[in-house]
């Protein structure tokens, strides 16, 4: 009765590790259609692929790495713009994402207690952009700033949180 | 501008896909030559990642085995997406070889066990039985195929489940049920194969090979060492170790039949609920208790559940939403768990150093990231949270002055664990300084705790978490089950002991 649970092993291994797929793809490409198609034929491939998979290894770097190949793929297939990442900076990348021993709910816990911890300004452009998603030119538009303004003020946000996410993290260390 | 914020720049624009090649060469610039860019790069990427699932409507990598559209957009959040996937794991077996066909774990259901011991370890009622090995040792259990077919099994016995409708027998005694739809149920033995055409009949085989095959309904096809029979009502045929053969008259009364079975079941259960109820009387006496419900003796109109104290107060827990249900007895009540508003609150004012919690649960789903036992509202110094995490986990988090720890008993909740009553109980025990899950009276897990604090309950929730604290949104945690007994001690709870408070409630022995 080992092969039924290969199953709920794919599963909890995909669940342990989708946000830094998602995190990897989202970093590469720009948020949409695109991404959405690259993240659903990740996950396909992952599961067609799990055959594959040594149990005991790591599932993080793997799957990654297949994440990666689809991102390429996409480059390819892209007409219209032309520039991209070098294959270098991808791999550095890779591997950092990889390394990261990041335990989802510390990580909920953290943000609960970051996002609580910010003032109302930088908690309400947060709200429009991961919540309402909306683009810098939509932003700048409805509030009346400058681009430039509005990259800035998303910077100190996403600054402020990392600050504390570390703060916490690292606090909680591994426990 | 730092190169921090021209980095964090160039990411959101990219995120927006308003990027200019020129841009890209210079992010990937950054990225090979500036120090430390990759790392806040990466950091920054998992921060947005953080923020998409907590606040947005983005997509998240979704269940590969959904149906596959290229242009579809996924606005499905990763709480739905990992809701999904576990709900999906916990009922269907994944195949990577076939991304496309999803099939049961099991073939039967276990429904009825009756002064069964096994063999090694035996299933519990409720569980869904995979493919193979039934060893009795002695005791009657009914098996109830996926096809239909009904068998009840009398020890000593050995009796293998090849597929949703075909068993082998190695020995014993079972009597088959065969309603229409399963016509066809097949069981093998070394020397024979005897095909249902939509029957009731007995067969025992000894150790020794000699078989006998009662029919007392419908009528059997037999193929017994290549002679071929079929036999009508009424009729058995006896078939020798060595193949000779011949039918006599059949007789019902040599095997226990289904209501037989279901009868005797509800003697053995009402004794050991009466057994419970003088267990129950006494745990109610302990002085170590702070909380207990019993579960008992609780009209259907009840909103409360009253604690161990023979006076009111807070301690009793105020019924929310959740219905009155059968427990692990006929009988006996249950607190039944649905939806996402059912819970029960209670208040404690007491401060534990040790503690252990305790309780018979059903869980039917696991259908949410947390499904929540007992609860203290928020998480803050002195919190308890002891819960069910999608994946199976059993969790008991402690929240001290600056820190926080999980201390997880992994895999307790297999599928085949689903819709069966189970013990949990946790130990936090502060001289021994370790954590120890229990399942079913048995210890689990046993970890070292991480750091010392004082535990206070409070306002706390059982089977849900309670009251989201100002300025924040937590998931729903509402447990997907039934809760029949619940005990809280101010103190660790020796293992023995431990073992006793489950010998005594187990719904079957």
């Amino acid at each position: 009765m080992g092969e039924p649970d290969r199953g709920e092993q794919f599963v909890r291994l995909f669940l342990q590790n989708q946000k830094r797929i998602y995190a990897l793809v989202l970093a590469l490409v720009p948020r949409g259609a695109d991404a959405d198609d690259i993240l659903q034929e990740t996950s396909a491939v992952l599961w067609q692929k799990f055959g594959e998979f040594e149990t005991g290894t790591n599932f993080a770097a793997w799957a990654l790495r297949i994440a990666r190949y689809q991102v390429m793929a996409y480059y390819t297939s892209r007409k219209r713009q032309r520039a991209r990442l070098s294959d270098e900076t991808i791999d550095a990348v890779v591997e950092k994402m990889a390394a990261r021993p990041e335990r989802e709910e510390d990580r909920s816990f953290a943000l609960d207690g970051c996002l609580a911890g910010l003032d109302r300004g930088d908690r309400e452009l947060l709200e429009l952009r991961y919540r309402g998603g909306a683009t810098v030119g939509e932003m700048a538009r409805q509030s009346g700033k400058t681009a430039f303004a509005v990259y800035k003020a998303l910077n100190r946000a996403q600054d402020r949180l990392l600050g504390c996410m570390r703060g916490k993290l690292s606090a909680e260390g591994a426990g | 501008m730092s190169e921090h914020d021209e980095l964090g720049e160039l990411m959101e624009a990219l995120r927006d896909g308003t990027i200019e090649d020129a841009q890209i060469a210079r992010l990937d610039q950054l990225l090979a030559e500036s120090p430390g860019a990759v790392d806040y790069f990466v950091e920054r990427a998992w921060l947005r990642s953080d923020l998409d699932t907590k606040l947005g409507s983005v997509a998240a990598p979704l269940l590969p085995i959904a149906r596959r559209r290229p242009s579809r957009r996924f606005m499905v959040g990763l709480a739905a997406a990992a809701s999904l996937l576990a709900a999906v794991s916990a009922t269907l077996l994944l195949r990577p070889s076939h991304p496309a066909t999803l099939s049961y774990e099991g073939v039967a259901v276990l429904t009825r066990a009756l002064e069964t011991t096994w063999e090694g370890t035996g299933p519990a009622v409720g569980s869904v039985l995979p493919q193979g090995r039934l060893a009795l040792r002695s005791g009657l259990i009914q098996v109830e195929f996926f096809s239909g077919a009904r068998v009840i099994l009398e020890g000593p016995a050995d009796f293998e489940l090849v597929s949703a409708n075909e068993g082998r027998f190695r020995h014993g005694r079972l009597r088959a049920v065969v309603p229409p739809q399963a016509q066809g149920f097949t069981v093998r033995t070394d020397g024979m194969t005897v095909v249902d055409r939509g029957t009731e009949f007995g067969f025992r085989l000894d150790h020794a090979g000699d078989a006998e095959v009662h029919v007392f309904q419908g009528r059997v096809e037999i193929d017994a060492k290549g002679v071929k029979t079929e036999l009508p009502v009424g009729r058995a045929l006896r078939v020798s170790r060595d193949g000779v053969a011949q039918t006599v008259a059949s007789d019902p009364e040599a095997f226990v039949t289904v209501s037989d079975l279901s009868l005797r079941s509800a003697e053995e259960a009402r004794s050991r609920f009466a057994l419970w109820g003088g267990a129950s009387e006494r745990l109610r006496q302990d002085p170590r208790v702070a909380v207990y419900y019993s579960f008992a003796d609780a009209p259907d109109w009840s909103r409360e559940l009253r604690s161990q104290r023979a006076e009111r107060s807070p301690l009793d827990g105020a019924i929310i939403g959740c219905r009155w249900a059968e427990g692990r007895w006929s009988g006996k009540k249950a607190l039944e768990f649905k939806c996402p508003g059912d819970r029960v609150r209670l208040q404690d004012a007491g401060e534990y150093e040790s503690l252990t919690l305790m309780s018979w649960v059903r869980v039917d789903a696991l259908d949410r990231p947390f499904s929540g036992l007992m609860l203290t509202d928020g998480w803050t110094s002195g919190s308890v949270h002891w819960q069910i995490t999608q994946s199976g986990t059993l969790r008991l988090g402690i929240h001290g002055d600056k820190q926080y720890n999980d201390y997880d008993a992994p895999a307790v909740f297999a599928p085949a664990q689903l819709g069966r009553w189970i013990h949990l109980c946790t130990v936090y025990d502060r001289d021994a300084r370790e954590v120890t899950h229990y399942i079913d009276g048995r210890p689990v897990r046993r970890l070292p705790l991480k750091f010392d604090t004082q535990l206070r309950l409070g306002a706390a929730e059982l089977g849900n978490w309670g009251v989201p604290m100002q300025g924040n949104v937590y998931a729903v945690r509402n447990l997907n089950g039934r809760m029949d007994e619940f005990a809280l001690f101010g103190k660790a709870l020796r293992a023995e002991e431990i073992a006793g408070l489950y010998a005594v409630g187990a719904p079957a022995p």
